[in-house]
């Protein structure tokens, strides 16, 4: 997993920028989510909420604080500050935020750590999210949240404050009540051969009285005697290899869990 | 409508946000002899809409408490006055105002970015600059070139580069320039600085920013003058310098903001001097050549059509006039006081 520190601030003698900036392949959707959180600190703003902001193609998790430090008029340094994470490597991510989020909302700004007389100095993400894992209390807040994102299928938004966590929109959980979250879920994956279009196709999809389509793939089409047994494994194979991004794996001779 | 550009240059720390929120408080909520900025807009929702979105900013800035500025916001405003029954009540000018972060000055002389570029090309087209120099800092003990160092290296560098362009639309243009010297109530300041209407200070303030002061004097048709400013007003704030050289300030009583109302009418009052005396007015509804295509309109309307054009440009140079009036016998009392002219 390689999510990334971010830092907006300032030093005295610098005026507010980016002192860390985000990686250069951010979309314009977490661009445009952080100037709306900057624009909040501007107005003042800067209680500490922890967003968690998902886009298409990459999420970010972000509050603004103040640091603790002034500048040279004595006024408070307040500083935006976050973890980027690609598209990649949401899903692990979002994972690890039961265990990242309550200890990175009641630390203090992480300004400190990364900007020692006027420069910023490299910190590791993993040292902080280590720090926020130690600081993370186990409490039913905690219990909640861990409950409720290892359910969702698919990450969602949300933001987490002193009354715990809000989502932006109830996450997926497609019927589940409980889930291992160290154990990816088992599918079934069924083969399909469509006699009038001449096309073959493997799909993978979920166990239980209702199953629903997890992952497809590409129409086989058929050959003269038929379709070729080892054209159909090969496709197998690659459906298989998929799943393990949404969190699901092929495993027959092991039955279901919910 | 005609539009205003006043631009405020200063950097980080200089006092420009706060210098905002007493524009609003001293025009916008107070009216000083009848003038007033409003919120601007095509129709009456969105003067509306601007006008929320500018109480809500003014609504932090009460009791002048700032964390500094992150981001650059821009007030629709625009300005109008109702000093005599005849002239109307709507308002004569678009001016926005524009708060940005100090730093981005510093940025401009380092590595750039999109945000100083756009400042640069805004203060180039500026009818109005407002140029911000700390009182406390004018006053420090290290006299003149310490400050210089500090608050105005990068203002001076800004007009000196302006000025000596090939392209001479900066200076070919009248424009007018004050020096604001905020934070006039600190009790840092000395008293012989102090003394004679900030006569002491008003003059370090000159020295400091030399260069440009030279220049707008050289420079026919411009304008400069220094104005004293505070936001909290005298007796109402207790400031300190600690060990480490920070300026710490509190606020002892409700602002009494002065000057700042001064400033933004000075400019309006030059720069629509100039109009009146150049006989243009920047309004986009007259277009700048207009052709007659006689397929459209007779003879008679293109006539009618002039008239109406010419007569409406005319309404708006008079009622510039007026102003002009107006403003110089508010304002010409105050000169060598309250508005120090170079």
């Amino acid at each position: 997993m390689k999510p990334e520190i971010f830092l907006f601030s300032r030093t005295p003698e610098a005026d507010y920028h980016y002192l860390i900036p985000l990686p250069p392949q951010q979309s314009n959707a977490v661009g445009a989510f952080l100037q709306q959180r900057l624009a909040d600190m501007q107005r003042g703003q800067a209680d500490g909420t922890v967003y968690f902001f998902l886009s298409d193609t990459d999420a970010v998790l972000v509050r603004a604080v103040d640091s603790g430090c002034r500048d040279l008029y004595a006024r408070p340094i307040l500083s935006l500050e976050g973890l980027y994470c690609p598209m990649e490597d949401v899903r692990p991510f979002w994972l690890c935020l039961p265990h990242l989020v309550p200890g990175f909302w009641s630390a203090s700004s992480i300004y400190t750590l990364l900007v020692k007389d006027g420069k910023t100095i490299p910190l590791p993400p993993a040292r902080l999210m280590d720090a926020c894992a130690q600081y993370s209390p186990k409490n039913r807040h905690a219990k909640a949240m861990e409950r409720a994102i290892f359910a969702a299928d698919t990450p969602v938004s949300f933001t987490f404050d002193a009354d715990g966590l809000h989502f932006s929109e109830q996450p997926p959980t497609q019927g589940r009540t409980r889930w291992q979250p160290q154990e990816p879920r088992r599918c079934d994956i069924r083969l399909t051969l469509d006699r009038k279009t001449k096309a073959a196709w493997l799909e993978a999809v979920s166990r239980g009285s209702i199953p629903y389509s997890i992952a497809r793939s590409a129409d086989l089409a058929r050959e003269a005697d038929g379709w070729s047994f080892s054209a159909l494994e090969n496709a197998a194979a690659a459906l298989e290899a998929g799943l393990d991004k949404y969190g699901w794996q092929y495993a027959p001779d092991k039955g279901g869990n919910p | 409508m005609s539009k205003i550009i006043v631009t405020a240059v200063g950097v980080s720390g200089s006092g420009k946000s706060n210098a905002y929120g007493a524009i609003m408080e001293l025009l916008k909520v107070r009216r000083r002899d009848s003038y007033y900025l409003t919120a601007c807009g095509a129709t009456p929702e969105e003067r509306i809409r601007n006008s929320g979105i500018i109480n809500r900013y003014a609504d932090i800035n009460q009791g002048f408490v700032s964390t500094g500025t992150m981001i650059t916001t821009e007030f629709p405003f625009a300005f109008g006055g109702h000093f005599r029954p005849d002239v109307p009540t709507y308002p004569l000018l678009d001016m926005p105002l524009i708060d940005y972060p100090g730093g981005v000055l510093k940025t401009m002389l380092g590595e750039g970015s999109e945000e100083s570029s756009r400042l640069l090309h805004r203060i180039m087209d500026t009818d109005v600059l407002l140029l911000f120099a700390d009182a406390n800092i004018l006053s420090e003990e290290g006299g003149v070139e310490p400050a210089r160092q500090k608050i105005a290296l990068e203002i001076n560098t800004i007009f000196e580069i302006l000025s000596t362009e090939r392209d001479t639309a900066f200076v070919s243009k009248p424009r007018t320039v004050l020096l604001l010297l905020t934070k006039c109530d600190s009790g840092l300041i000395p008293q012989e600085l102090k003394d004679n209407h900030f006569h002491g200070l008003v003059n370090r303030a000159l020295q400091v920013f030399d260069p440009t002061v030279r220049f707008c004097i050289n420079q026919p048709g411009w304008k400069i003058a220094v104005v004293p400013t505070s936001t909290c007003g005298d007796g109402n704030s207790n400031s300190w310098r600690d060990g480490n050289g920070i300026y710490h300030s509190e606020m002892t009583a409700p602002p009494q903001p002065y000057g700042f109302d001064l400033a933004i009418l000075y400019g309006v009052m030059n720069e629509l001097e100039n109009r009146v005396r150049l006989g243009y007015d920047d309004s986009e509804e007259i277009p700048g050549e207009i052709e007659r295509k006689p397929g459209f309109v007779s003879g008679f309307q293109w006539r009618h059509i002039l008239q109406r054009l010419s007569g409406q440009e005319n309404e708006q140079i008079e009622l510039y006039r007026q102003y002009v009036g107006n403003l110089h016998s508010i304002l010409d009392p105050l000169r060598g006081s309250q508005i120090v002219e170079v």
